[in-house]
């Protein structure tokens, strides 16, 4: 800041024709525009009208100051939100909205650093993956609202059982990971088996208890694999854990990659044996145990592998379900079944009341179109609808789902028996099924296997039997193979069954010829 | 108003109030009222603070008590005023109406940053005479 000059200098100045001020504010200016925006310059005392432009100098100084000042701070200020929404960005592209959990994004970010560590030297990191065991139910039976508090909880119970350094992740669904960086084997089974502990134990939501156990993959990795393959072998440890029995650990071995090869391959043949008309039905004869006369057949699928041979249901029924093929492999049996037995009717002398058992999936239930096309099939093939009665499990109508029972009462109302099969194995008691549009029980074969031996297990059946009939439904009984069977049934009132005794399941020749020739079955004395 | 405050110029430049204490503009002039309207005085040869602003404006709300009065600010021979005061003496402008009085060309630059910038809320001019200041503000009095 230059001082102000005495009055006496100013003049003499002024007489030299040379006013210093004015040398001040071109220094100034000068300064000013070399972004000095302190510059200031001391007004005199003459306060005449050169110190009048000294202070406008000064006052628009201090302005530009100011403005400079406000605008750095601005722009300070802005950066720093610009930065927080970056920070808050990139948190929110890698963590699940759901749980606050790290995403899948996240997870292989971490599993690439922890591989990089390890290809220079540090121990490998180990994947572990959980998928929830029977989620789905909670989110059909609950609503998805108890289905995500129970994700939540499976969140907070997950991260209370690992390291500070381990990371716990969503990868979406009902499926969590948890990269373990710099583990050992051992380290590795302390966290899973600390995981399925807690995860067995009940989640109580308010109302509601669940039970979120967890089938868990187990993969140390080692430093050559890319995060990827590391990914895929915990994938397939977990799916090994899946299939044997779910509630448990399995450590990944090659020999699991080779049987998911050979499982994804499977998959692709079915879905190409549906197309190709591969699958094969076979058929087993129903009999009134009072007269032995066959009143009708429940239809069973095979599949005509063409280099494995016959593969039985219990092996790719499974497989259709998860593959989400189960639909189209429900109506080729439907629609097959049904025109066979139109042509039956047409070529041979059935009798009216000779009925048609066909199972179906809880995924066709579900099918909002389920009714137009059964009803489509029946009248396409003249069969009456009270000809055909359609299976479906206990469990498929456990959730009573809207879309269930409006399948299951339009088709009672278009005259379709409904039957539960397999029941006795199950959860369903006679007065949940009362409530139900069901009109048959099929009683399950292990109800019947020691039925000659086991004390008490007469009396038991007996009362099963009882309790069915009371509750207005009729009783068939499956799996009977000797006479004794059949003849005590029939002494319960049991008034019709299934079985060996009677008849194996049959392929459609076999069938055909069975009917043509007999209305009642001869059977072994 | 147009944008540079009114100036009247008067040969009276140097006519010291009556209310000056001392000086020869006055030195830490005190706040009065002079028949309904209110002198502040902002002392000569000093710079006006923030802190001294508010505290002639206190003085001038005191003195005020809530009524909109016509006000004489004498910022003759200030050797500067701050920003934050300039704010402070810019929001004067709730008054019935404001003058500004100066004697140098200084004090005309000054007033013009004081009460500058914005849109005057009330009528504001600049005197070079404390006369013709006073008679101009008598004619924002209320009518008795």
């Amino acid at each position: 800041m230059a001082g102000g000059l005495p009055a006496g200098t100013l003049k003499k100045m002024n007489a030299e024709n040379k006013d210093p001020r004015l040398g001040q504010l071109v220094d100034s200016i000068v300064r000013l525009s070399r972004g000095e925006l302190s510059s200031r310059i001391e007004p005199s005392e003459a306060r005449d009208e050169v110190d009048a432009v000294i202070t406008g100098f000064n006052l628009l100084a201090e302005e530009l100051e100011q403005v400079y000042d406000q605008f750095e701070k601005r722009v300070e200020s802005r950066t720093a939100m610009l930065r927080q929404a970056h920070r808050d960005m990139k948190k929110m592209a890698m963590s699940d909205a759901l749980t606050g959990l790290a995403n899948r994004v996240a997870l292989m970010e971490a599993l690439e650093t922890a591989l990089a560590e390890a290809a220079d030297g540090a121990p490998p990191p180990a994947l572990i993956l959980l998928d929830l065991d029977s989620f789905k139910n909670v989110n059909d039976r609950f609503g998805h609202d108890a289905g995500d508090r129970v994700l939540q909880e499976v969140g907070v119970r997950l991260n209370g059982v690992v390291r500070t350094s381990d990371i716990v992740a969503r990868l979406g669904g009902d499926e969590f990971a948890i990269l373990l960086p710099a583990a050992t084997m051992e380290i590795c089974m302390r966290v899973a088996r600390r995981a399925l502990e807690v995860l067995g134990e009940i989640i109580e939501l308010e109302d509601l208890q669940v039970h979120s156990r967890a089938s868990i993959g187990v993969r140390l990795g080692d430093p050559q694999q890319s995060a990827d393959d590391l990914l895929l072998d915990a994938d397939t440890a977990m799916y090994a854990a899946k299939r044997e029995g779910r509630n448990i650990i399995k450590v990944f071995e090659p020999v699991m990659q080779y049987s998911r090869q050979l499982r994804s391959q499977m998959a692709a043949e079915l879905r190409a044996a549906i197309r190709r008309d591969e699958l094969v039905l076979h058929f087993q004869p129903l009999v009134e145990l009072a007269t032995s006369r066959i009143i009708g057949l429940e239809v069973l699928v095979r599949w005509q592998h063409p280099v494995r041979g016959l593969i039985p249901p219990d092996v790719f029924i499974p497989l259709a379900e998860e593959i989400g093929v189960i639909h189209d492999l429900d109506r080729w049996v439907m629609s097959t079944s049904l025109r066979h037995l139109a042509e039956w009717r047409r070529e041979l002398q059935l009798d009216d009341d000779f009925q048609l058992q066909v199972n179906l999936s809880a995924v066709e239930l579900k099918q909002l179109d389920l009714v137009d096309y059964v009803r489509g099939l029946l009248r396409e093939t003249g069969v009456p609808a009270s000809c055909l009665v359609i299976e479906i499990t206990e469990s498929a109508i456990v959730t009573r789902g809207e879309v269930e029972m409006y399948s299951l009462l339009s088709l009672q109302q278009l005259g379709v028996g409904i039957e539960i099969d397999d029941f006795g194995t199950g959860y369903s008691s006679i007065s949940y099924l009362r409530e139900l549009p069901v009109s048959m029980v099929k009683v399950d074969r292990s109800l019947l296997v020691d039925l000659d031996t086991k004390p008490g297990q007469f009396g038991f059946v007996s009362a099963v039997l009882q309790l069915i009939r009371a509750a207005g439904l009729e009783a068939v009984c499956e799996g009977i193979e000797t006479k004794e069977q059949a003849d005590q049934l029939r002494a319960m009132g049991c008034a019709s069954g299934q079985g060996y005794y009677f008849s194996r399941p049959l392929p459609i020749d076999e069938i055909k010829a069975l009917l043509a020739t007999h209305r009642f079955l001869s059977l072994p004395a | 108003m147009t944008d540079e405050i009114l100036l009247h110029d008067d040969a009276e430049m140097l006519e010291a109030g009556a209310e000056r204490a001392t000086g020869a503009y006055g030195r830490g002039g005190q706040t009065l009222s002079r028949d309904g309207i209110t002198v502040v005085t902002l002392p000569a040869g000093e710079h006006v603070s923030k802190r001294l602003a508010e505290s002639k404006a206190e003085e001038a709300r005191a003195l005020a008590a809530g009524v909109p009065r016509p006000l004489l600010i004498d910022i003759r021979g200030v050797k500067s005023i701050d920003r934050d005061a300039r704010a402070v003496l810019g929001a004067a402008q709730m008054s019935a109406a404001v003058a500004l009085l100066g004697a140098s060309p200084v004090d005309r630059v000054l007033g013009n940053f004081v009460m500058g910038g914005q849109e005057p809320r009330c009528p504001v001019a600049f005197f070079a005479s404390r006369s013709e200041a006073l008679a101009w503000l008598a004619g924002f009095l209320p009518v008795p």
